[in-house]
């Protein structure tokens, strides 16, 4: 019996000696960063980088947009006031609101970027697949350092490089550091992560995957880098590489087809939007001038180009104004008035910031005409012009001065809302001050929470302006605990 | 068995102290004491300690010794060891005192399958005892020569006429006791009560008196005096109800409560028989202290324990059936009928056992186990029916009559509170207006004139539409339950099987369900030392939800018929708009009729799911050595649910699914191609549940030297839950009747292949995937817990427990986590000093201290990444996106309590309950903390937050008996619990998040904050900002932006600190009223106020009841918006939190009032049952005080489909 009594005992209770292992099975599948599909599926969830945060500054801050006075006196709820602290210039209000999702859309990119980085090489996987996403992976943290440096920073120039740079997260630690570097540091960064990027396998863009880093992606970019830092002989350089593409091409706006119209009543209007209205990201991730896919967001869709802006287009010639600039637009949102808004993809919602063949072309150009060459400049204007009007009838310059601003003036129409911002910072520092800008809107008095009808006040953002550089979230300085600190102004 | 044998051990205990061991007792009791001594005075003696110190040995049944069999082999044991094997092993309940074996040698014994007679007559013959067979219960006796004697002593009397007396003995209670021996006093025949506590005896002499004793009750003596029906009332012996009645099961053992420090509640079949219900935490409601429920629709219970101790992890109590927990916490899968008792562990002695998932409690079920003797069947049959009364339309629906909707769309219309109004252009089809905008607009756009429009506006406002839902959507709701159960017993097996079945009706017409659940469990004693258990639970649910849903019936305008006058489905608005779809070349698209209405969808949809779930456990155990036992088991659950959503062609899901994916071009109204099958649609889903749970544990239990008394267990566990489920692709162009179906023709649409719906936006087709869910979830833990008690006063108890689960993290110690507690517990009236004070029956001081843990899942040292299961439509590639950022301070969150309590009986148990006072302290609880953007989130998750805890428990008992018949008692449970989260680095909260449900550091988890309002400035309300500034309520900036807590008032807590349950019982002969209250006291809601923000002219908009406060001009409320008024639809930001809306949420409700009587015994008996019992109930009466004005039920505010009134009838009876 006693036997019988212990071989019962010892039979139950082997089993349950050694299960270390046991505990090691994750509760969910895929949780935890073992393979290098996972790292490339966190750079294919394309959405997540692709979009800015609200971009107020870009689609309020500029002089290509303007809010007419008598139209907001009787719409008035169609502007929030939040923007309207951007369209004002505002310094204190801006830095109280909750959030800045532009600012925390670019470190949330940068921070998916240094995961990946820091488990590039721990993953198991193919290699060719582990280079690709290891430089998709720096590509992604300099372009979003790069929209940082460019709203949060002074612009860069030789006489600001030690002042305020944005705090360089480079791991995914919460110990690290968030005090804030120089403005060299921050540029060094960003040329650091985009030499690493350009050891990418991988020449030309992928007309199916145009969100994956490829030579020519990181090439366009370089162009528009160092167009920035005035570095020009090294942007026509990498225009004239990067022009060299296959996968990313002029798309002619002849070939643009007529989108759903829209008809109101009281009074009778049509809208007539392009294809491209309808778009949805399924379509506009895969816009064939893109060498790199990325966009600028504004909450209400509403992009009000300013009559200045209007003015620069051959109305009844320019494509762009014909299938972009919708007039009455302002019926899809209830406003009566006649409004023109800008709408390129889905409803209005998204614009194109990310490199194109059409910047490249502009920034040859503008490369060009600042050296000289007039006529090469024209040309590649023309290039552009091209696929853009109805009858193209070649541009020509008189001079160097007359050629640089025939090409920003393209420049303007090519890109409004998207550029703008960062091109009257640039402008405000280069050496030719005949392209200075500055910022004119007259508008009705913006107070704390509330707009004073009554008054009007002129507002301006000149060059020097220390309002170049867009206030730093309060909350985020709180949360950071005094290490960041905020902009000088 | 176990307990059989339990209860002898307590019971003889502290008696065996008290007797007299004298040689010459020794001596008296051996054959050779014939001489001497008057036989008479000796027989009085003998007699005397027969029925003071007789012991029943059996709680149940019965048993008649024919046929079970023994097996025996025993060395020099004791008499009472041989007698003990002998009820053991045969069930039979033997009756004896052990006095009369003081003395006596050991016996030795072998036998095989001898009968319980052989066994009785080898060893006890001839050592001159005797035995009878009385009733069911065998009673040994001492054979003396008094036989004669006392045939001499009668007959030397005059002859009384001779009696045959039957009766029926009770507890205070009315309840019949059962196994109550009695006894003609002065002799030595008698008998014993049967289930239903009656007895008869025949030939009984007029004069004499009768004995009534039994192991539990207070002995009590009786005067024939010519009756020949007697009824008993015993009292219960207060030994016994702190040593016997009382004993709490931890899931891992069973304990006396005399003897356990930690704080635990038992509620046993004295109430739960007495609460018919469908789910058995409604049974529980109410009747323990500091366990807080919130009430679901079906009635069933959510449990909250001695408050929040935890901010994102579950907090829900385990719930332990039979020894293991089960994977479900909201008992659905529980037959109610089958549960014998309800333990609730509240403090860290109690549940510490249970680890890492106890910090919330524990609440640990008994089943019914078969406890008759062999060779006997008992069947119970239980069967009630529940009836609801309507659902109540006019709290359901919060929406305003339409007679006050209409009048407010006219104002707004006539002041121009429009918002993004309806612009008559084919974009516009997505913004359905109401019946009434519609004549708004159509006036406006000159199709009707101005008479037409203020007609229809007129007999809008006339038409109600409640009468129509409630006859044609609504009905009775009705339960009906059957419940049968058998147990039954051989020699080495017994068994308990039920089987229930159960159909509810919901008050929606279309919904409802049937369900059956088998429950099964044997054990099966192989040898004496070897037992294995087995048991099944099987539940099989059938369920439909077809029915229309609250959700639903609040999406219809209080004028928007279901039928109109002929008969015909009226017009529903819904999804579009109705002018821009006539405008459609609607015979063009797949189905021409676009229109919605709720009836016929109803009508036309089948919703069902399937459950089957199996619950399997099987055990052994071993008996090593004496005292020493070990346990085996192990539970399999498994659990799938299917879910078939079926809707065929008629209703508007279909209709429009298919006529929305269909290409079209609005410029040229010319119609493409149809992506879509003509044809029903079926969505399925399944989920799965696997989970087993293995354990082995040692038991100890020993006494040494009578007074000392050791009980221990160690164990291990390992589980695993296995969480799966699958949902299919659609099936479209179904058709049941002909098991058609189509695959859409055109394929689903992806990035290369782009398909635009009717309005030109690109899409893709729905239920093209089939998607997967998994999750897994392991434990391993090592348990060890051990009690020592002195001389059954004082006892000192101690657990350990090692908990390990499958975190994600790269350090595997973190993992781990060591759970343990102390208590203490001091019988204080045994002390000598106590004994003196007659009033005091019961003084128990207990206090105990240990840690609980609780899991949250969710966070990882790692970073993690959640990847995508289909490919996306918009990339054409599998996506993933980080899920957690990482917590590097990963750890078990850890609830440290201590609890002191005190138990107390006075004035014979008249008055007994129970005071607890505890103060639990949570830390590393997982909360929310900010953090800068540039680290790539706002906030994330760490172990850092603190809770605390405290409280006060108090459950008081009375028991009184007016008059003769009536017994009154009283059960009262009062419990206070005080919550704050004393740290949480979250300290830039935002005004909505203040006064959203966000946790506030010093304050507890509930926190209700409110705006100061400073009445209507400019025709714009205001409420006062940071440092007193006005804030108008057109400007949403500070409720999104500023900082709350600088200016917010705080109110108090949603979660009401103090509740209270009171239950009322009378007993009149058969008859039991039981009427039960609860209370809630303390806390605060918001009364709902009128939505300022209702726009018109973009959507179907509705309007609610609150309109008319504003109609009425509510000074504490603003006012309507002045005309042309932009902002207003932003007032709802301000307008629900005003602190003048904020009220105490107090209130007492009736919950419960059941009646139940048994049959009188001769009825019962004439019918052939055992008993007969019908009870009735009704349920959720209705509030008897409320503290708010509105009078209404904080728990269920307007707008919340609440719990109906229900009236339940039903019938038991016993075999």
């Amino acid at each position: 019996m006693k036997i019988f009594k212990l071989i019962l005992f010892l039979s139950i209770t082997i089993p349950f000696i050694g299960c270390k292992k046991y505990l090691e099975k994750e509760p969910r599948k895929q949780t935890t960063i073992q393979t290098v599909d996972q790292l490339q599926a966190l750079i294919d969830n394309a959405t997540a980088f692709t979009y800015d945060g609200n971009n107020a500054t870009a689609a309020y801050s500029t002089d290509d947009t303007e809010i007419p006075m008598d139209s907001y006196k009787k719409f008035s709820t169609k502007w929030s006031i939040e923007n309207l602290y951007s369209y004002v210039f505002n310094v204190d209000q801006i830095v109280g609101f909750a959030t800045d999702p532009l600012w925390s859309g670019e470190y949330k990119k940068i921070f998916t970027a240094n995961l990946i980085l820091y488990n590039i090489d721990k993953v198991t996987g193919d290699n060719t697949e582990r280079e690709q996403v290891r430089a998709d992976a720096y590509f992604i943290r300099a372009y979003s350092y790069w929209v940082l440096a460019n709203h949060y920073c002074l612009p860069y120039s030789s006489t600001n490089l030690n002042e305020l740079g944005l705090p360089l997260k480079k791991t995914v630690s919460y110990d690290e550091p968030l005090t804030r570097s120089t403005l060299k540091e921050t540029y060094d960064f960003i040329e650091s992560d985009l030499v690493e990027a350009a050891k990418v396998a991988v020449d030309d863009v992928d007309p199916q995957k145009r969100w994956r880093v490829s030579k020519k992606a990181i090439q366009a970019f370089l162009s528009r880098y160092y167009l920035f830092i005035g570095d020009y002989d090294k942007s026509l350089e990498n225009s004239n590489l990067a022009l060299a593409s296959t996968g990313a091409t002029l798309v002619d706006f002849k070939t643009i087809q007529a989108g759903t119209p829209a008809s109101y009543t009281n009074p009778s209007v049509t809208l007539n939007y392009s294809e491209l209205n309808n778009w949805s990201a399924s379509q506009y991730l895969y816009w064939g001038e893109f060498y790199y896919a990325r966009y600028s967001y504004t909450s209400g869709q509403w992009w009000l180009p300013s009559t200045a802006l209007q003015s620069l287009y051959d109305k009844s010639n320019d494509l762009r104004y014909k299938w972009l600039m919708i007039e009455n637009g302002g019926r899809r949102f209830s406003v009566l008035d006649p409004l023109v808004r800008y709408s390129y993809f889905f409803d209005g919602r998204y614009i194109p910031t990310g490199p194109t063949v059409a910047e490249m072309l502009l920034n040859k150009a503008e490369v060009l005409a600042r050296k000289g060459q007039i006529a090469d400049a024209m040309t590649a204007v023309n290039t552009l012009r091209l696929k853009r009007l109805i009858n193209n009838d070649p541009l020509t310059a008189s001079d160097k001065d007359d050629a640089i601003n025939k090409v920003l003036e393209e420049r303007r129409r090519e890109m409004p809302f998207a550029m703008r911002w960062f091109d009257i910072r640039r402008f405000s520092v280069n050496d030719y001050p005949g392209d200075d800008v500055t910022v004119n809107h007259t508008f009705f008095k913006v107070g704390i929470g509330v707009v004073d009808t009554t008054t009007t006040v002129n507002y301006t953002l000149s060059p020097g302006s220390k309002r170049y550089a867009v206030p730093i979230n309060g909350v985020e300085m709180d949360a950071s605990q005094g290490q960041i600190i905020q902009n000088n102004y | 068995m176990q307990l059989l044998t339990a209860n002898c051990r307590q019971g003889k205990e502290p008696i065996a102290c008290k007797l007299d061991r004298s040689a010459s007792c020794r001596g008296e009791l051996i054959p050779a004491s014939y001489s001497g001594k008057s036989k008479r005075q000796k027989l009085f003696r003998v007699m005397k300690l027969i029925a003071i110190f007789l012991f029943v040995i059996s709680m149940t049944a019965s048993a008649t010794g024919k046929g079970q069999t023994v097996t025996l082999d025993l060395k020099n044991v004791t008499i009472q060891r041989v007698l003990k094997e002998v009820i053991r092993q045969t069930g039979v309940s033997i009756i004896y005192n052990d006095e009369i074996f003081v003395g006596l040698s050991p016996v030795t014994i072998n036998v095989k399958d001898a009968s319980v007679k052989e066994v009785l007559d080898k060893c006890l013959k001839k050592e001159g005892f005797e035995y009878s067979v009385e009733g069911s219960v065998i009673v040994l006796r001492k054979k003396e020569a008094s036989e004669t004697k006392l045939a001499g002593i009668t007959t030397s009397d005059e002859i009384p006429p001779l009696l045959d007396i039957k009766g029926r003995v009770t507890n205070e209670k009315g309840e019949p006791v059962e196994g109550v021996s009695v006894s003609v006093k002065g002799t030595n025949r008698g008998t014993v009560t049967n289930a239903n506590g009656e007895f008869s005896l025949s030939g009984i002499n007029g004069n004499e008196t009768l004995v009534f004793t039994s192991t539990n009750m207070e002995p009590l003596e009786m005067k024939v005096a010519g009756k020949t029906y007697l009824t008993v009332s015993l009292k219960t012996m207060v030994s016994s109800l702190s040593e016997v009645t009382i004993s709490a099961s931890t899931g891992y053992q069973t304990i006396s409560k005399e003897r356990a420090p930690g704080s635990f509640d038992v509620i046993g079949q004295d109430i739960l028989s007495k609460r018919p219900v469908s789910n058995l935490s409604s049974a529980l409601q109410g009747l323990v202290a500091g366990m807080q429920g919130k009430e679901n629709i079906d009635g069933s219970i959510q449990f909250l324990i001695r408050g929040n101790s935890s901010l994102y992890a579950d907090q829900n109590p385990l719930v332990v059936v039979d020894g293991f927990p089960i994977s479900s916490s909201d008992f659905s899968d529980i037959n109610p009928n089958d549960v014998e008792s309800v333990t609730v562990l509240k403090d860290a002695s109690a549940a510490s056992i249970w680890g890492a998932r106890s910090a919330n409690g524990v609440i640990v079920i008994t089943t019914k186990h078969s406890k008759i003797a062999a060779n006997k069947v008992n069947i119970e049959m239980n069967a009630f029916t529940s009836i609801s009364n309507y659902i109540d339309l006019d709290h359901v629906l919060a929406q305003a009559s339409s007679g006050d909707q209409v009048k407010y769309e006219r104002l707004a219309w006539d002041k121009n509170w429009l918002f993004n109004p309806y612009a008559n252009s084919f974009t516009e089809i997505g913004k359905p207006l109401t019946l009434a905008q519609e004549l708004l607009f159509a006036k406006k756009n000159g199709l009707i004139t101005e008479d037409q429009m203020n007609n229809g506006l007129d007999s809008l406002s006339n038409i109600n539409n409640r009468q129509q839902i409630k006859d044609l959507l609504l009905r009775r709701g009705i339960l009906n339950q059957f419940n049968l159960n058998i147990s039954s017993a051989t020699d080495r097996n017994k068994s308990y099987s039920s089987l229930m079945y159960e159909k509810r009706d919901e008050g929606f017409r279309g919904s409802g369900y049937d369900r059956f659940v088998v429950n099964f469990n044997d054990q099966f004693r192989v040898t004496d030392f070897l037992e294995f258990n087995f048991g099944t639970n099987i539940q099989y649910k059938k369920q439909e939800t077809s029915g229309a849903t609250v959700g639903e019936i609040q999406q219809l305008s209080p004028y928007e018929t279901l039928l109109d006058p002929d008969g015909n489905y009226s017009v529903n608005l819904n999804t579009w708009n109705r002018q821009q779809l006539s405008l459609l070349p609607l015979n063009k698209f797949p189905y021409s009729d676009w229109s919605y209405n709720l009836l016929r969808e109803v009508r036309n949809r089948e919703l069902t799911s399937e459950d089957l779930s199996a619950r399997l456990q099987g055990g052994i155990n071993i008996k090593i050595m004496k005292g020493l036992t070990m346990d085996s088991k192990i539970q399999y659950e498994k659990r799938k649910t299917d879910y078939d959503n079926y809707y065929n062609e008629e209703t508007f899901l279909v209709r429009n699914t298919v006529n929305v994916m269909t290409n079209y071009n609005s410029a040229t109204q010319a119609v493409g191609t149809a992506y879509l099958p003509k044809g029903g649609i079926l969505k399925s889903n399944n989920s799965n549940l696997e989970s087993y749970d293995i354990r082995n544990q040692l038991n100890f239990n020993r006494t040494f030297a009578s007074k000392h008394n050791i009980v221990a267990i160690a164990g291990m566990e390992i589980t695993q839950y296995l969480n799966t489920s699958k949902t299919d692709p659609w099936v479209y162009g179904y058709f049941p009747d002909k098991l058609q179906s189509t695959v859409p023709v055109y394929g689903y649409g992806s990035s290369v292949d782009q398909f635009k719906d009717f309005r030109g936006n690109t899409t893709t087709l729905s239920g093209g995937n089939t998607s997967f869910g998994w999750n897994l979830d392991r434990y391993v833990s090592y348990y060890a817990n051990a009690s020592y008690n002195y001389n059954s006063k004082y006892t000192l108890s101690g657990s350990i427990r090692n908990d390990a689960s499958n975190f994600i993290t790269d350090d595997p110690h973190l993992r781990r986590s060591p759970f343990w507690s102390l208590g203490g517990m001091w019988n204080m009236k045994r002390e000598s000093f106590l004994q003196g004070v007659d009033f005091l029956n019961r003084l128990n001081m207990r206090i105990t201290y240990g840690k609980n843990g609780n899991v949250e899942k969710s966070t990882s040292t790692k970073t993690l990444v959640s990847v995508s299961n289909t490919v996306s439509a918009t990339t054409g590639t599998i996506t993933a996106t980080v899920s957690s950022y990482g917590n590097p301070f990963l750890r078990w969150e850890r609830t440290t309590t201590t609890n002191l309590g005190f138990d107390f009986g006075f004035f014979n148990n008249r008055l007994t309950g129970k005071i607890d006072f505890y103060n639990k302290l949570g830390q590393d609880i997982v909360g929310t903390v900010s953090l800068p953007a540039a680290d790539g989130t706002t906030s994330q998750k760490f172990n850092n937050a603190k809770i605390t805890n405290k409280g006060i428990e108090i459950e008081l008992d009375y028991n009184t008996t007016i008059g003769k018949y009536l017994n009154y008692t009283s059960a009262l449970t009062y419990s206070y619990n005080r919550n704050r989260i004393t740290n949480l680095f979250y300290p830039s909260q935002y005004v909505y998040e203040v006064l959203g449900s966000s946790f506030v550091q010093g304050r507890p988890v509930g926190s209700v904050y409110s705006f100061t309002y400073l009445g209507m400035i400019d025709s714009v309300p205001n409420v006062a900002g940071p440092g007193g500034i006005k804030q108008p309520f057109n400007d949403a900036a500070l409720y999104n932006r500023g900082l709350g807590l600088p200016f917010l008032n705080y109110e108090g807590t949603s979660i009401p600190p103090h509740t209270l349950g009171w239950l009322n019982s009378f007993n009149y002969k058969g008859l039991n009223l039981m009427v039960l209250f609860v209370g809630k006291f303390g806390g605060v809601y918001r009364d709902p106020t009128f939505n300022f923000a209702t726009t018109i002219g973009s959507s179907k908009t509705f309007v609610d009841q609150y309109v008319k406060d504003v109609f009425a001009g509510d000074p504490n409320i603003p006012q309507f918006p002045r005309s042309n008024e932009t902002q207003f639809y932003l007032w709802d930001r301000y307008t629900p939190y005003l602190s003048g809306l904020v009220e105490s949420s107090s209130y007492i409700e009736c919950k419960q009032i059941s009646l139940q009587y048994d049959l009188p015994q001769k009825i019962a008996k004439a019918i052939q049952m055992k008993n007969l019992k019908v009870f009735a109930q009704v349920s959720d009466i209705g509030l008897i005080w409320a503290a708010n004005k509105k009078g209404y039920n904080p728990d269920w505010l307007p707008g919340s489909n609440k719990p109906v009134t229900s009236y339940l009838l039903g019938i038991n009876f016993k075999f």
